[in-house]
């Protein structure tokens, strides 16, 4: 038999490769601006643009989809043509992948900054962008496809595996979770409504985390760590294992970001149970990477790159551990809302994903321009940074967490709140989020000292645009495999069967925690009480939407005595059948929201409070980390798509009367004049229409139905 | 260049954990020992318990750093190097001699695969989280020893109030109506805003200004305006809506936030907070030398007493 010559494509995945670098650089830099408004808020510039609610989506968008998503592209553009020796299936495609995914990425630059969000988390673009994502995303998908049936290499490697359900999964979890209803070009409304939103969405959230940031990871890790080290994998049979358990266990773990929210007990006890089950599947990947260096540890003495490959997979398996920990019941009630999630994330995102891609970054780009790197010390200097670093941003963010978590609930013997104001909890960690910018800074220095390095080491060499290449043609069966008797041999040489039994177990689990929520009455107990929003309250909320304030304030009171006792009565399923999307918010940098409106409870501000306090949040709370929304007094409430507005709610089921949406203007302007001859009344001057009277009608539309139920 | 670089490091480092002392005051530490006691453990073992594990780590870490350092030298040999490490026997791994045998002669780019099974350790937790995760589920959601999350929270209240009524027996009436005195030092005025923030301030507004309850900051009083007087009307409420708080605070508290009450008198609201009109009589307090007559006061409010009561 003749062996085949043909060329790799290089230049696809050195476009990747620096699309990885610029997009990193913007991803953290934004991270570091955000991270000092935490305890500085005049850093957002005093202009609604770079202000921390809108920008932490951007911040998180840019690392998960363009830092990491450009990594994941360059690491299996490279892999995929070399472990199937073919080209890839198309230039044409990867070229479209390539542009059309920048182009995405520019469009949530410029958007989310503008105000333009779906407020789900990872999931903030609006649904023209959706679309582009998905059209990409099967371009990827059909290219990668394209390319495994053009192979001269039967048996697919587990690092094919891993990419094959990243990209089943992302666009079932992306789709799924994107149905929404549009208004106009740049607005629409989730299909979805509160419990059940919120359950797709974490369903989203959750696997976005497995599917985006893990399983594409893995296959990576599969692939360059054995390069790198030059060592085989330690346990063939411990990748079968735990990439299918990983990926079947995954997607059912997505209720534990809703522990004791008003979702049924019986689905939070699922994500518990199957959060448990993911210990050892995770570590499975870790254990494989880690023992692949056996024989060869003397080598990540003198090789940063594997130094960095070995912190990685070292973060990964400690946020595996930790994320099974936080899903227990009793974890999870002191440490979701803080800043312990934030660290958990962070080890992961700094570690595990930001390390592996610079231990790639390093192996690849003197591979691609057939030269040596610029300078080892520099790569060395780099991964000191960057462990130091993450040190410096996980560990104050550990305390923080555990600090603030703890003082919510510290009551006094005599039985109250021993910390009644929120403010003051704040205050206690404000030294923490100080060091955890620097934490930041430091990560981002080093990540910049790599671009440098980089930037040389391609200047000294040339590009090898088309790398060659030979090998033989695909045989029918390799004899040797036939002996080696695994049945996991059949279905790796058989991609279509390999990617149906992928597709069916990643549905599995989203499909039995979904129908029962959707179908069976009793899980979302309606309130009789509850009535949709104003055309004013509406707006308001779409403000608060716009601003993102769900980044930091929470609309979910947990049935704990120290959350009742702090806000009011904890959260009820049925409050929130209206709620599309519903806004429960995963984090408290300042209180819950959620019972502002229930007047003679602790939670209510008065109208001219929220004036004052909008104005200048430091004037009313002495200390307070809110910036100040001046442009709500300047800028006239935009309701020139009320219509359509009411409309799309009524085709998502809320119960607005026919003929509504022709008198909504109305009411709007009867009920923002109502607010503003309170305000007047209290000495605070403000013209009609001013977006701060929807707002403040909003939040004392918060919790408002429910208290009436309780008082009759 | 490297030892400086090390120091730096060690020093942010230690910068680092030491910034935990930030803000913490004697307060929060008596705070601390309390949520350890609520544990059923001192704080003293607690911290003997992390002395230990410190001292365990501080002397693992120096065993593997004189290890490190003589099998960089190289001072352990060439036969040390070849030989499978004790972790790697600890785990269960095998050697890296058997690699040869345990090879997968079908390398995919270059890349090897070994044979060897899982560790049986790796199973073991695989196999036991499941058995665990179902004992879980089964328990929470089929059998009567699980709870929800709404039975968990009225449990948690009952404990509250359980634990409440114990307070108010034991704490005893150090100081009752016969016996306060008006605490005029920092601590006690600061305690008291701390409790009229959280339980007043909804019916008395921000700054006292008198909401659905009477202006504090008027010279006026509805009832007796002496801290008996006062101490009185918070421990056990006045008809028209002022709430007995005897079951909810102990007599230090009620001490506390009378104190804090008489001291709003006469203070000056921020601009745009408007005062609620005065009720009751203008009282003397430089006459006040807590002998005033309670029942008269009491009497000339008595026509209030059929009001309905709106805060329960």
């Amino acid at each position: 038999m003749q062996k085949e010559k043909f060329s790799y494509d290089n230049t696809i995945v050195r476009n990747f490769a620096i699309a990885t670098m610029v997009w990193g650089l913007v991803g953290m830099l934004v991270g570091v601006i955000i991270a000092t408004q935490l305890f500085e808020p005049a850093m957002n510039l005093g202009n609604r643009f770079t202000t921390f609610g809108r920008i932490r989506p951007l911040h998180t968008n840019a690392v998960i989809f363009a830092f990491v998503g450009n990594a994941i592209f360059m690491g299996v553009y490279y892999s995929l043509q070399r472990l199937l020796k073919t080209r890839m299936f198309s230039d044409t495609l990867s070229k479209i992948h390539f542009w059309g995914w920048q182009l995405i990425i520019v469009a949530a630059a410029i958007t989310l900054p503008l105000g333009i969000t779906t407020s789900k988390e990872y999931a903030e673009l609006e649904w023209p962008i959706d679309i582009a994502i998905t059209i990409i995303w099967v371009v990827f998908g059909w290219n990668m496809i394209g390319t495994i049936f053009k192979r001269r290499e039967k048996h697919m490697y587990v690092a094919i595996w891993f990419y094959l359900a990243t990209f089943l999964t992302v666009a079932l979890l992306h789709v799924v979770n994107s149905f929404e209803l549009p208004v106009t070009f740049l607005k629409s409304y989730s299909w979805y409504a509160g419990v059940q939103d919120a359950l797709v969405q974490w369903w989203y959230g959750h696997n976005a985390v497995a599917f985006f940031l893990t399983t594409p990871f893995l296959g990576l890790m599969y692939y360059f760590m054995p390069k790198m080290a030059n060592r085989p994998i330690y346990s063939y049979k411990l990748s079968i294992l735990h990439f299918w358990s990983l990926i079947f266990l995954y997607i059912w773990a997505g209720p534990h970001h809703l522990l004791y929210s008003s979702l049924p007990d019986w689905a939070q006890t699922l994500g518990v149970a199957f959060s448990i089950m993911l210990i050892a599947p995770s570590w499975g990947g870790m254990l494989n990477g880690l023992l692949t260096l056996r024989g060869a540890w003397d080598k990540v003495r003198d090789d940063a790159r594997l130094k960095f490959m070995v912190v990685g997979l070292t973060a990964y398996g400690m946020s595996t551990f930790e994320g099974p920990m936080l899903s227990l019941k009793n974890v999870n009630a002191i440490a979701h809302f803080t800043d312990w999630i934030v660290a958990h994330v962070h080890v992961g995102a700094l570690g595990w994903n930001g390390f592996l891609t610079f231990g790639i970054l390093y192996y690849l780009i003197p591979k691609l321009y057939k030269t040596k790197l610029h300078s080892k010390k520099l790569v060395s200097t780099h991964f000191w940074l960057g462990t130091l670093g993450i040190i410096f941003y996980a560990v104050p963010m550990y305390i923080s967490g555990a600090t603030q978590g703890l003082m919510w609930k510290q009551f006094t013997l005599e039985g109250f709140l021993k910390y009644p104001s929120f403010l003051s909890t704040t205050l206690q960690i404000i030294p923490m989020h100080m060091l955890r910018a620097l934490g930041g800074l430091i990560y981002l220095v080093g990540a910049i000292i790599m671009v440098v390095n980089l930037y040389k080491t391609m200047k000294a060499g040339s590009l090898v645009r088309n790398e060659e290449a030979e090998a033989f043609p695909m045989v029918k069966e390799d004899p040797k495999m036939v002996t080696s008797g695994y049945w996991h041999r059949w279905i790796e040489k058989r991609p279509t069967q390999f990617i149906l039994l992928s597709f069916i177990a990643v549905t599995i689990g989203g499909a039995v925690e979904f129908l029962p929520t959707f179908l069976v009455e009793s899980n979302v107990k309606t309130i009789e009480s509850v009535k949709p929003y104003t055309p004013l309250e509406l707006e308001g909320r779409d403000i608060y939407i716009r601003e993102g304030c769900n980044n930091c304030h929470s609309q979910l009171v947990r049935p704990f005595r120290s959350e009742t006792v702090r806000y009011g009565d904890y959260t009820k399923a049925g409050e929130h059948v209206y709620d599309h999307p519903f806004l429960w918010g995963s984090k408290r940098t300042g209180p819950d929201l959620s019972r502002g409106g229930v007047k003679n409870g602790v939670m209510y501000k008065s109208a001219s409070w929220h004036y004052d306090h909008m104005m200048a949040p430091g004037d009313i709370s002495t200390g307070s980390i809110m910036p100040s929304y001046g442009w709500l007094f300047d800028d006239d409430i935009d309701d020139s798509n009320l219509e359509g507005k009411i409309n799309a709610m009524r085709t998502l089921g809320v119960p607005y009367p026919k003929g509504y949406e022709k008198i909504a203007r109305q009411d709007l302007e009867k009920q923002a004049l109502k607010i503003q001859k309170e305000l007047i009344a209290d000495g605070k001057p403000v013209e009609a229409k001013k977006e701060i009277l929807a707002v403040i009608a909003y939040l004392h539309k918060l919790g408002r139905d429910i208290n009436v139920e309780e008082t009759k | 260049m490297k030892t400086k670089s090390i120091k730096i490091a060690l020093t942010l480092v230690c910068m680092l954990f030491m910034s935990t002392a930030f803000g913490q005051s004697l307060d929060d530490i008596t705070a601390a020992t309390e949520s350890y006691e609520s544990f059923g453990i001192s704080l003293a073992s607690v911290l003997y318990i992390f002395a230990i594990i410190l001292v365990a780590i501080a002397g693992g870490m120096l065993l593997i750093a004189v290890h490190l350092k003589k099998y960089m030298k190289g001072e352990l040999g060439e036969e040390y190097t070849k030989r499978q490490p004790f972790w790697e026997k600890v785990f269960q791994i095998k050697p890296v001699a058997s690699d040869k045998d345990t090879v997968i002669n079908h390398p995919h780019d270059g890349i090897y695969e070994l044979d060897n099974p899982p560790p049986p350790w790796f199973m073991f937790l695989f196999y036991g989280t499941v058995i665990i995760a179902v004992i879980y589920y089964v328990r929470f959601t089929f059998t009567d020893s699980g709870y929800t999350q709404v039975e968990e929270y009225t449990a948690e209240m009952k404990a509250a109030e359980a634990d409440h009524s114990k307070f108010l027996e034991t704490a005893g009436d150090v100081v009752d109506e016969t016996s306060v005195t008006l605490l005029t030092d920092e601590a006690s005025l600061a305690k008291g805003a701390t409790i009229y923030d959280a339980n007043c301030k909804v019916c008395h507004g921000d700054y006292g200004q008198g909401t659905v309850g009477p202006n504090l900051t008027d010279k006026y009083w509805k009832y007796d305006g002496s801290i008996k007087g006062v101490f009185e009307t918070v421990k056990y409420g006045r008809p028209g809506g002022m709430q007995a708080w005897a079951q909810n605070m102990g007599p230090e508290s009620l001490q506390a936030i009378a104190s804090y009450v008489i001291s709003l008198e006469g203070t000056t609201l921020p601009d745009g907070i408007e005062g609620k009109a005065a009720e009751g009589d203008l009282f003397d307090r430089s006459s006040d030398d807590s002998e005033a007559d309670q029942s008269a006061s009491e009497e000339s409010t008595s026509d209030e007493a059929d009001t309905p009561v709106e805060n329960e």
